[in-house]
């Protein structure tokens, strides 16, 4: 093939890509900052004549979408840590210790996944409800952590067992203890599996609806995601302040997103093909 | 340390300890009762307001703390719900009008006639009395907090230009004759702009099946779908559809079909007066010129006499086994003592119309601002309560109020798959009817209520 | 001792394969009275208690509510044993009937995600100006809240006041009568959302197998003069395949049980009979109607179905490779 014709196409592409994914984002963020009757204009305009911020000044004073936001990194941060910290854990103790059921862990992760939440939110509720967890956050972590756990454990698996024990054994020759040995020669090692895990979890954290719908009954505690849907059908809309909130959701994740994904792709290279 | 130098914190802590386990015993006579208040106005105004009053209510009562929870009305029934279940109640809380009857046949409701006695029995609009009080055993359950009417709302500018003379339609015939004329679908204009959301089809079923006529159960609670009234009901609706609704009419919220009537995409919507801020903030000149307006009657089917439109109200119940009803009542008391119900009112007035005639009288009520450009609007719910038997939402006859499944019928899509069916899923309304039907008796056998 | 670091780049020397020592070596030194699967279980227990506790708990419990009649907030339970199941079998409007919907979706969204994502994938792996920034936009809307996406969907492609509404009808490219969220349209309409907000998931997999793939193997096959879909077909596509296996299949179990992305977008309204997939119909069925122990056999219904896809894959795949 014609490598100009094979550039030029891949730029062709490139650029429809780019459009396709960013310009409802654009488009949202245009109608956050234009005058309300130009929102509900019948001929929808590209730019607009009084940009204004007023929507996010109505978004942050009138309603409580702070404290979502707050509550949404809150639980979605606690959640990303301990699934780290637990998850390593195990993933750890299978990898290096002798076993019974290690490949238990790999079934594990397909057979959880088949209960997709939707199914046992009932006694789920049930259950965190004779545990005392109901409308609050600890309530929160503990589920999107423990539905996070499978994934993370078969992906820092697969991380740790592609470390040689060589190294740590290294490390303890030379007096480290064995903590000490994890924490300064493996886990740097394994970085790109767990940002991808953290990045796997707090998606599942920050994005969630269904457990914060169920679990959470106080304006309050809401987390964004239904904070949001909330405001949207509550009997005062508001496009532009809407569209702002949705701005205002994409942002962190956004900044997130942009400062680890080169280590996204790392990650799963390394982690995710053996097996 | 030393055992010399440890006696000195230690005899400090015992003297802690002694005079906060002394504390404790005697707090408990100066201890504040907290009163958790739920209700379904989460708008800012509305919670100031009420702010206002729990802290004029708490300097008049020392010892009594309230608590307000604003919540969404959908999260209103998941919150009763989970509080039912773990028996975790409030002490008073707005609730679903169809709610009030199946808990004060549990006996789970603190009557509140001393409530009505402190308004005044016969200061109450009747509407609220059927309602909220019970014939069987003569108390009121419940007290509505307001009692906005659902009316029509359209765009006189549009009527004017169409040559259509500004009154309502009086049959469902001239009103589609009316709505062909305001049509244009070349232009993207359409004549009707109903909501699409499940719990407004159901509404609306309620209220259209009843203009016609017609019934949704019988006196056993057997539904009663495929009776004429009904039938025609869904053949009306289909041709409203094909002819003066948008294609996707159906995934239209509430607040889309208002700013269809504020951009001028269609003529006419059904809805509350909430929607006044609404138009105030999009669409100002319209509002100005006065050229929105609500018509004071709706129109009626082929074998109805009367219309039937339905009023919003959320009454307040105090629940007999929470912490501090007693306090609770005193609190709705004070609530609805003239200069706080004023305040509540002045925070949606044109939507919360008053459940006192002495209210609705008042000259400071009279002299809202926003009854400047919107009297007529409260004059068209005062004409619709006094003289047009309005329903409260989810049923059809004052007698569908005690059947015990009108939520899980509600909930259940049966009435929405209906509706759905016969306009658009291309079944003959008898078809539509008969599965509806089916499924109705299906459920109502599966919870336990059949009683035909 | 040197690990290539896999940190911070695509990635280009790949790392030894791994094979466990003995564990004893391990244990040398001052570990050594403790028996060894001791470590392993302590380290595993959070984890363990976590999933065992939070999820197989509500599993089991779940399958014991499919065999009773429970209201969803009124004390009123009864044991009905199979009832709920008999009444399904023969439930062709609602349960079989959602299965269909189920299928459609998951079947669509999962085809056309795998077809543009590794489509993408294999663009992304090209060098070009600006790789970088395509790479994070196209990665992106896997990031969104799903309700933001629901919210900014419904905008743009409002028949009113939607911005891509009103052009493709300019354009010409859509009827004039034609809605994006009408009866006909919902399911199209959904698919296509589904797979803009999900295919980066399928784009993150297969790029990071890509770039691990060895450059020698396409240059011997330039060289031997084979043509680009030849090179795809023969070297990426077999090197991908075992990546993807996984992909598809998690994307498809996810699709067949994706619950808040339908919901919010049409299951809770008027148009909610024509998206009523399996798990809405197990929402309206639990929090509707109030029948809990009906919605618990639909979950065990769900998880058996799922069961049986994914031994059904595994069996396929194994024969494929044979």
């Amino acid at each position: 093939m014609n490598s100009g014709v094979w550039r030029a196409s891949i730029y062709v592409l490139a650029v429809g890509i780019a459009v396709i994914c960013g310009f409802p984002l654009l488009w949202m963020a245009l109608t956050s900052i234009k005058p309300d009757r130009e929102i509900l204009s019948a001929v929808p305009s590209l730019w607009t004549q009084g940009p204004h911020l007023d929507a996010y000044r109505r978004l942050f004073s009138d309603t409580n979408f702070g404290i979502y936001f707050w509550n949404s990194i809150k639980v979605a941060g606690a959640s990303t840590l301990l699934t780290i910290i637990v998850a390593s854990l195990a993933a750890y103790g299978i990898t290096r210790f002798r076993f019974r059921g290690r490949e238990f862990v790999a079934g594990t992760m397909l057979f959880t996944y088949m209960f997709a939440p939707i199914m046992i939110i009932v006694p789920f509720y049930i259950l965190m409800r004779a545990l005392g967890l109901i409308n609050s956050h600890t309530g929160l972590i503990l589920s999107y952590t423990t539905f996070s756990l499978p994934f993370a454990m078969w992906l820092l698996r697969s991380f740790f067992q592609s470390i040689p024990l060589d190294l740590e054994e290294a490390a303890m020759i030379d007096g480290a203890s064995r903590p000490q040995a994890v924490l300064y020669v493996v886990m740097p090692l394994a970085l790109p599996g767990v940002i991808a895990v953290s990045i796997f979890t707090f998606i599942v954290a920050w994005n969630d609806y269904l457990f914060v719908r169920v679990l959470i009954g106080t304006d309050r505690l809401k987390t964004l995601t239904v904070g949001i849907q909330d405001m949207f059908e509550s009997s005062v809309t508001d496009w532009g302040m809407v569209m702002a909130a949705g701005v205002m959701i994409t942002i962190p994740a956004l900044i997130f997103f942009l400062a680890v994904q080169r280590y996204l792709i790392a990650g799963w290279g390394t982690g995710g093909v053996k097996g | 340390m030393t055992m010399k130098h440890w006696k000195r914190p230690l005899k400090t802590a015992v003297g802690a300890l002694a005079l906060s386990v002394a504390a404790a015993f005697v707090t408990p006579a100066f201890a504040q009762k907290v009163v958790s208040v739920w209700h379904t106005e989460p708008n800012p105004k509305t919670k100031a307001v009420i702010e206002e009053i729990i802290a004029d209510f708490q300097k008049a009562n020392p010892g009594i703390k309230v608590e307000q929870e604003a919540l969404g009305w959908g999260d209103l029934d998941k919150k009763m719900q989970a509080a039912l279940a773990s028996g975790a109640l409030p002490d008073l809380a707005q609730g679903q009008t169809y709610n009030e009857r199946s808990l004060s046949a549990k006996g789970m409701l603190r009557p509140l006639n001393d409530v009505v006695a402190s308004i005044g029995e016969n200061d109450i609009f009747d509407v609220v009395k059927k309602l909220d009080y019970n014939t069987k055993d003569k108390n009121y359950y419940g007290l509505a907090h307001a009692v906005g009417v659902d009316l029509i709302i359209y765009r006189k500018d549009h009527l004017r230009q169409a040559g259509i003379p500004d009154a309502p339609a009086k049959t469902w015939k001239e009103w589609i004759e009316q709505l062909k004329k305001l049509t244009d679908k070349s232009k993207g204009k359409y004549g009707l702009s109903l909501a699409g959301p499940g719990f407004f089809i159901n509404e609306d079923v309620y209220m259209w099946a009843g203009s016609n006529g017609g019934r949704l159960f019988d006196e056993k609670g057997r539904p009663t779908f495929t009776e004429k009234p009904v039938l025609e009901m869904l053949a009306f609706w289909k041709e409203l559809s094909d002819c003066c609704l948008a294609p996707d009419w159906l995934s239209r919220d509430y607040l889309a079909t208002f700013a269809d009537l504020a951009t001028g995409k269609t003529s006419m919507i059904l809805g509350y007066g909430r929607g006044t801020g609404y138009f105030e903030q999009y669409a100002p000149d319209l509002v100005a010129k006065g050229d929105i307006g609500v018509f004071s009657s709706k129109p009626v089917g082929p074998s109805g006499k009367s219309f039937v439109t339905q009023f919003d109200s959320e009454p307040w119940m105090i629940f007999k086994n929470a912490k501090h009803p007693e306090e609770a009542a005193a609190f709705l008391k004070f609530f609805y003592k003239k200069e706080n119900y004023l305040k509540y009112i002045k925070s949606v007035p044109v939507h919360f119309f008053p459940i006192t005639k002495s209210m609705r009288q008042n000259p400071e009520y009279l002299a809202i601002a926003d009854f400047k450009q919107w009297k007529f609007w409260i004059d068209a719910q005062h004409q619709v309560i006094e003289k047009n038997d309005p329903r409260p939402v989810m049923i059809t006859q004052w007698a569908d109020l005690d059947l015990p499944f009108i939520a899980e019928i509600a909930g259940s899509t049966i009435l929405v798959d209906m509706v759905t069916d016969a306009v658009k899923g291309g079944k003959t309304p008898l078809e539509a009817a008969q599965r509806a039907q089916q499924r109705a008796e299906q459920l109502i056998t599966q919870l336990g209520y059949k009683r035909w | 001792m040197s690990q290539s670091g896999r940190i911070g780049n695509g990635g280009t020397a790949s790392l030894a394969v791994p094979h466990l020592a003995p564990p004893s070596r391990l244990l040398e030194g001052r570990d050594r009275r403790i028996p060894e699967h001791w470590w392993g279980y302590v380290l595993l227990a959070p984890a363990a208690l976590l999933v065992f506790g939070l999820i197989l708990y509500p599993v089991v419990y779940s399958f014991w509510l499919s065999l009773n009649a429970k209201h969803a907030y009124l004390p009123l339970q009864t044991f009905v044993g199979l009832e709920n199941f008999r009444f399904f079998m023969t439930d062709y409007d609602g349960f079989w009937r959602s299965l269909k919907l189920g299928a459609i979706y998951a079947f669509g969204s999962v085809t056309l995600q795998t077809v543009v994502g590794v489509g993408v994938a294999l663009l992304l792996n090209q060098s070009f100006i600006g790789r970088g920034f395509v790479r994070a936009l196209a990665l992106f809307p896997y990031m969104l809240p799903t309700i933001v996406v629901v919210i900014l969907t419904r905008w743009i492609f409002n028949d009113s006041y939607g911005v891509v509404t009103y052009a493709l009808k300019n354009i010409g490219l859509m009827p004039i009568e034609m809605a994006w969220f009408a009866p006909e349209t919902i399911m199209l309409t959904l698919i296509l959302v589904s797979t803009w907000t999900f295919f980066p998931f399928i784009v993150i997999g297969v790029l990071a197998r890509l770039q691990t793939i060895d450059p020698e193997l396409y240059n011997a096959a330039q060289v031997d003069g084979a043509s680009t879909l030849r090179r795809f077909w023969h070297i990426t596509l077999p090197q991908i395949s075992s990546v993807l296996f996984v992909l598809v299949l998690l994307r498809f179990m996810f699709m067949f049980t994706k619950f808040d992305m339908i919901w919010l977008f049409a299951g809770a309204g008027g148009l909610g009979y024509y998206v009523r997939t399996l798990p809405i119909y197990t929402f309206v069925k639990t929090f509707g109607e109030m029948q809990v122990g009906m919605g618990a056999a639909l979950s065990v219904i769900l998880f058996l179905l799922l069961a049986a896809f994914a031994a059904l894959y595994f069996q396929i795949l194994k024969r494929h490779r044979e």
